[in-house]
C-alpha cells in the first residue's frame, strides 16, 4: 500500500512543473506521508516548519471569517502552500514560478488516498 | 479596484452563446469568473495556456480551443493574464 502510494505521489510530482515536496501530516504537523525531490530545502521538511501551519491556520480560524482553508507563502525562490483537510494537513513545496492555481487543486487528484490516510489518523 | 474587469466579464457573458467567462493571473490564481464556470480550474486554464505558448515561443500566444460535447472553451493568454470562454453548444 505505502510503496503503491509512494510511486503514485512521484507521478503527481514530476507531472507540475517546479513541485519539489508533497507532505501530509497530522494536525500537529507530525508527517504521516511525504515525498520530495532532491531539490527539496531540508528545513521544510523538518517538524518545526511543519508544525507551525497547524497553529497558523487555527489562528487564522478565529479571524470571524470562518474556517480557514489554505495559506499560500511566496518566497524569493519557493512558495509553500499549505491546505487545511482536517484532520490533515497538505504542504506543497514549489518554486516560486510554479501555478499556485494547480497546486490548489492537487488534491482532487488522490482523494482516496486522503480519504485512507484520513482513517488512520482519526483512528 | 477590480470594476473594470468585473464590467469586461458582465459584457462579455452577455453574449447569448457564451456560458461563462474565467480570467486568471500567470500563477493560476482567479482574477474573476461570470456564469457556469468551476474556479477551481483556473490554475489548470493558466497551465494550459503556458504550455501551448511554448511549442512554438517565436509566435505570438495561440487561442486554444477545447472541445467538448457539453460546448467548448476558448483559452487565450495576453501578457500575465490568461481568458477562458466557455461557450454553450451549438
Amino acid at each position: 500500500m505505502s510503496e503503491e502510494l509512494k510511486v503514485h505521489f512521484n507521478k503527481i510530482l514530476q507531472s507540475i512543473e517546479g513541485l519539489m515536496a508533497i507532505i501530509i501530516t497530522d494536525r500537529d504537523g507530525v508527517p504521516v506521508f511525504k515525498v520530495s525531490t532532491e531539490h527539496c530545502p531540508e528545513l521544510v521538511l523538518r517538524h518545526t516548519f511543519l508544525g507551525t501551519f497547524g497553529l497558523a491556520a487555527n489562528q487564522a480560524s478565529k479571524l470571524g471569517m470562518s474556517d480557514n482553508k489554505s495559506i499560500i507563502c511566496m518566497y524569493e525562490n519557493y512558495q509553500v502552500v499549505q491546505i487545511n483537510k482536517p484532520p490533515l494537513l497538505l504542504t506543497y513545496v514549489a518554486s516560486s514560478d510554479s501555478n499556485t492555481g494547480v497546486l490548489l487543486d492537487l488534491d482532487n487528484s488522490f482523494q482516496d488516498a486522503l480519504q485512507d490516510l484520513r482513517r488512520v489518523v482519526n483512528t | 479596484m477590480e470594476r473594470n474587469l468585473e464590467k469586461h466579464l458582465e459584457d462579455t457573458i452577455r453574449n447569448p452563446d457564451i456560458a461563462g467567462v474565467l480570467c486568471t493571473d500567470e500563477h493560476g490564481l482567479c482574477l474573476g469568473a461570470k456564469g457556469n464556470v468551476n474556479k477551481d480550474a483556473a490554475g489548470h486554464i493558466a497551465s494550459i495556456a503556458e504550455s501551448a505558448a511554448r511549442l512554438n515561443p517565436n509566435m505570438p500566444a495561440p487561442v486554444i480551443c477545447i472541445e467538448t460535447e457539453g460546448g467548448s472553451i476558448l483559452i487565450k493568454k495576453e501578457d500575465k493574464i490568461t481568458m477562458a470562454i466557455y461557450k454553450q453548444p451549438n
